[in-house]
C-alpha cells in the first residue's frame, strides 16, 4: 500500500511541457506552459470586427492567417524548439465550428509533425485552471464571465459542477450587443463601464434571478427601450451595468452560502471589470471569504491558459487519439472529468 | 460572517422597540432569519438587510418589493386554507417580516425517522397543500422537504414563499412539483418513489381532473432538462433541419 503510494507520488510531480492552441471565438493564441504552472510563452492575436459582432467565418479566416507566426513566436519566446515539447493541446469546444475547426487542423498537423500526443481541452476547463494557478486560491468558487459563458461553478466529485448560470444571453453577450445598437463599437464592456462612470441618475431596470440562475435578455431590451426613450446614455449605462452585475452578484452569495466555500474567484474577459471586481469584493468581505480576480493577461481568451490545462492533462495521462479529435462546439463544462484535483482530494 | 450577524442584530434591535433575539438561525443570500421574543410571541423575522454592493435605489426596491411579494403569498395562502405560518408584522421599507414561530422539527430531517403510516399521512397532507396553493393560483417555488415544518400535533406547515408566484400557469405548476420530485430522489432516495406517490394521492385530493395535466407537464420538463443528452442530440437535428 505504501509502496504504491510513493510511486503515485512521483506520478504526480511528473513535469511536462506542453504547446497549446486557442482559438474558439474571437481570438487566436498559442501558449506554451508546464505542469508545475510556469507559463513559458502566451502570444494572441484578436480578430476585430469592421461592423456588428463576431462572424465565425470571418474570424476563421483571422485566424488561418495569424496562426503560423504566432507558432513561431510562442516558439522562440519559450526558447524551446518543437521537438523539445511533450505535447499539443487544443482547445476543441465550446465555441463557433469554423474558428475551433482552425485551431484543430493546426494542432493536428504540430502533433503529427512532431510525433507528439494531442490533448483536446475544454475552453472554459481552462479558464477555471489558469484562475487557479493565477491567484494561488486551490479550491474557489468560480464565477466564469466572458463574451460567450456567464456561469457559478466549483469543484465537487471529479467534475467542475455548474451552479447558476445564465437562462438565456451571457452577461459579456448582453453588454456587447448593448454597445453595439447604441454605436459603441466593440468590444462594448469597457466602452458602457467608462460612460457608466459618468451616470448620475438611476433608473430601475429589469433584475431577474431565478434562484441559482439569472437571465440578461430582458434587461438588455428594457435598457435599449430607455435609450430610444431619451434618456441620457450614460444613466442608461449606469443602471445597466448595476443590474447585470448585481445579479451575478447575488446569484454568486447563494452558491457560497450553499457550498460555504471560503474562497471566491473570477475569471474569463469579463474578469478585467473594475465595477464588477468592486462588487464581489464587497459582497465577500461581509460573508468572510477571500476574493481574487485572475490576473489581467488571463482574463481574456488566451493560448496560455489552454497550454497549461493540457500540460495538467497530460501529466494525468490524458490524451486525445486523432481520430477523436473532432470539434465539440457544445462542450459542457460538467462533462469533462478532471483527473489532476480527483487525485489530490485522496 | 461574524460582524455580519452582529450588524443584523444590532439594526433589528434598534428597529423593533422591545425585540429579544434568542438566535440567527442563518445569514442566506438575500435575508437573514432570526429567532426572536417580540411582544410576548415568539416570532421568526426575515430580515433583507442591506447589501452594500447594491446601489441604494436599486437595493430599497428589491428588499421592499421581495418583502411585499413573500407577505402577500402568505397573507392570501393563510386564506385560502394552506398551512403556513401567520404573518404578524411587515415593514417593506425596512426589509422586515414578522411570521409566527412554529414549534416543531424540519421534514427533511425526520423523513427516515418516520413509520410508513405516518408519512403517508405527512406526504398526503403536504400533497394536499400545494393542492391549495396551486389551486388557488399561487407558486412556491422552492419546494423541498427543508422548506416543510412538522408539528408535534403532526400538522404539516410550508415555510419560505421567497421564491414563490402569483400565477395560474400549468408550467409553473409543473416545475413545481418536478423541484420537489428531484429533491426526493436526491436526499430521500430510497422512499422517492412511495413519498411521491402519498404527495401525489393529496395533490390529487384537491385537484382532482387537473392533477394529470400537471403530471403531464412534469413528465415534459424531465425530457427538457439542460443536460439530458438526448436533448443535444434534438437541438442537432433541429439545426440541420433549419439548414436544408
Amino acid at each position: 500500500m505504501r509502496l504504491h503510494r510513493v510511486h503515485n507520488k512521483k506520478e504526480k510531480m511528473k513535469k511536462v511541457v506542453v504547446l497549446g492552441i486557442e482559438s474558439t471565438a474571437h481570438t487566436f493564441g498559442v501558449g506554451i506552459a508546464s505542469s508545475t504552472g510556469e507559463i513559458l510563452a502566451n502570444e494572441n492575436h484578436t480578430y476585430v470586427p469592421k461592423t456588428g459582432g463576431i462572424h465565425p467565418r470571418e474570424a476563421a479566416e483571422h485566424h488561418s492567417k495569424v496562426a503560423a507566426s504566432l507558432v513561431k513566436s510562442a516558439l522562440e519566446k519559450s526558447g524551446l524548439k518543437l521537438k523539445e515539447i511533450d505535447g499539443v493541446a487544443v482547445a476543441l469546444g465550446p465555441g463557433m465550428g469554423p474558428c475551433l475547426r482552425v485551431g484543430a487542423t493546426v494542432a493536428r498537423a504540430l502533433s503529427l509533425a512532431s510525433r507528439k500526443p494531442l490533448i483536446g481541452v475544454n475552453h472554459a476547463v481552462a479558464h477555471l485552471e489558469i484562475a487557479r494557478l493565477s491567484t494561488g486560491f486551490d479550491d474557489p468558487l468560480f464565477i466564469y464571465v466572458a463574451g460567450g459563458n456567464t456561469m457559478i461553478t466549483t469543484f465537487s466529485e471529479g467534475k467542475y459542477r455548474v451552479f447558476g448560470e445564465t437562462l438565456d444571453i451571457p452577461l459579456g453577450n448582453c453588454l456587447d450587443t448593448f454597445a453595439r445598437e447604441v454605436g459603441l463599437g466593440h468590444p462594448g464592456v469597457p466602452k458602457v463601464e467608462k460612460l457608466a462612470s459618468k451616470g448620475k441618475h438611476y433608473h430601475i431596470l429589469p433584475y431577474t434571478v431565478k434562484g441559482q440562475d439569472m437571465s440578461y435578455s430582458g434587461l438588455l431590451t428594457a435598457a435599449l427601450r430607455l435609450y430610444r426613450e431619451g434618456v441620457p446614455l450614460e444613466d442608461v449605462c449606469l443602471s445597466l451595468v448595476e443590474n447585470a452585475y448585481s445579479m451575478l452578484t447575488e446569484v454568486a452569495e447563494r452558491a457560497l452560502a450553499h457550498t460555504r466555500k471560503t474562497q471566491l474567484v473570477i475569471t474569463g474577459g469579463v474578469a478585467r471589470s473594475r465595477l464588477l471586481c468592486k462588487k464581489l469584493e464587497l459582497m465577500a468581505t461581509s460573508r468572510g471569504v477571500n476574493f481574487r480576480p485572475v490576473k489581467p493577461e488571463y482574463a481574456g481568451d488566451n493560448g496560455a491558459m489552454i497550454a497549461y490545462t493540457g500540460a495538467l492533462a497530460l501529466a494525468s495521462n490524458v490524451i486525445t487519439p486523432l481520430e477523436e479529435s473532432a470539434i465539440k462546439p457544445l462542450w459542457r463544462l460538467d462533462e469533462v472529468e478532471i483527473p489532476w484535483r480527483t487525485k489530490k482530494e485522496k | 460572517m461574524e460582524d455580519q450577524k452582529r450588524e443584523v442584530r444590532r439594526e433589528l434591535e434598534e428597529m423593533l422597540v422591545g425585540l429579544k433575539i434568542n438566535s440567527i438561525v442563518a445569514v442566506g443570500a438575500e435575508a437573514a432569519i432570526v429567532d426572536a421574543c417580540w411582544g410576548g410571541n415568539r416570532v421568526i423575522i426575515k430580515y433583507r438587510y442591506r447589501k452594500l454592493y447594491r446601489t441604494k435605489i436599486l437595493d430599497n426596491y428589491l428588499r421592499s418589493s421581495r418583502t411585499q411579494h413573500e407577505a402577500k403569498l402568505l397573507l392570501r395562502a393563510l386564506s385560502v386554507g394552506v398551512s403556513v405560518p401567520p404573518v404578524l408584522f411587515v415593514d417593506k421599507n425596512r426589509g422586515i417580516l414578522v411570521i409566527d414561530y412554529v414549534k416543531g422539527v424540519i421534514l427533511k430531517d425526520v423523513v427516515n425517522t418516520l413509520e410508513s403510516s405516518k408519512l403517508e399521512r405527512v406526504f398526503m397532507s403536504l400533497g394536499a397543500n400545494v393542492g391549495r396553493l396551486h389551486e388557488a393560483g399561487m407558486i412556491h417555488g422552492d419546494l423541498t422537504t427543508s422548506n416543510v415544518v412538522l408539528t408535534p400535533e403532526e400538522r404539516v406547515v410550508l415555510i419560505d414563499f421567497g421564491l414563490g408566484e402569483f400565477s395560474n400557469e400549468l408550467e409553473l405548476q409543473g416545475v413545481d412539483v418536478h423541484l420537489f420530485l428531484r429533491i426526493l430522489e436526491s436526499t430521500h432516495t430510497s422512499l422517492s418513489k412511495i413519498l411521491y406517490q402519498y404527495f401525489i394521492k393529496g395533490y390529487e385530493s384537491i385537484r382532482g381532473g387537473k392533477t394529470k395535466l400537471v403530471l403531464d407537464k412534469v413528465s415534459e420538463i424531465r425530457m427538457r432538462g439542460r443536460y439530458v443528452a438526448s436533448r443535444r442530440r434534438n437541438i442537432r437535428l433541429d439545426l440541420e433541419r433549419i439548414k436544408y
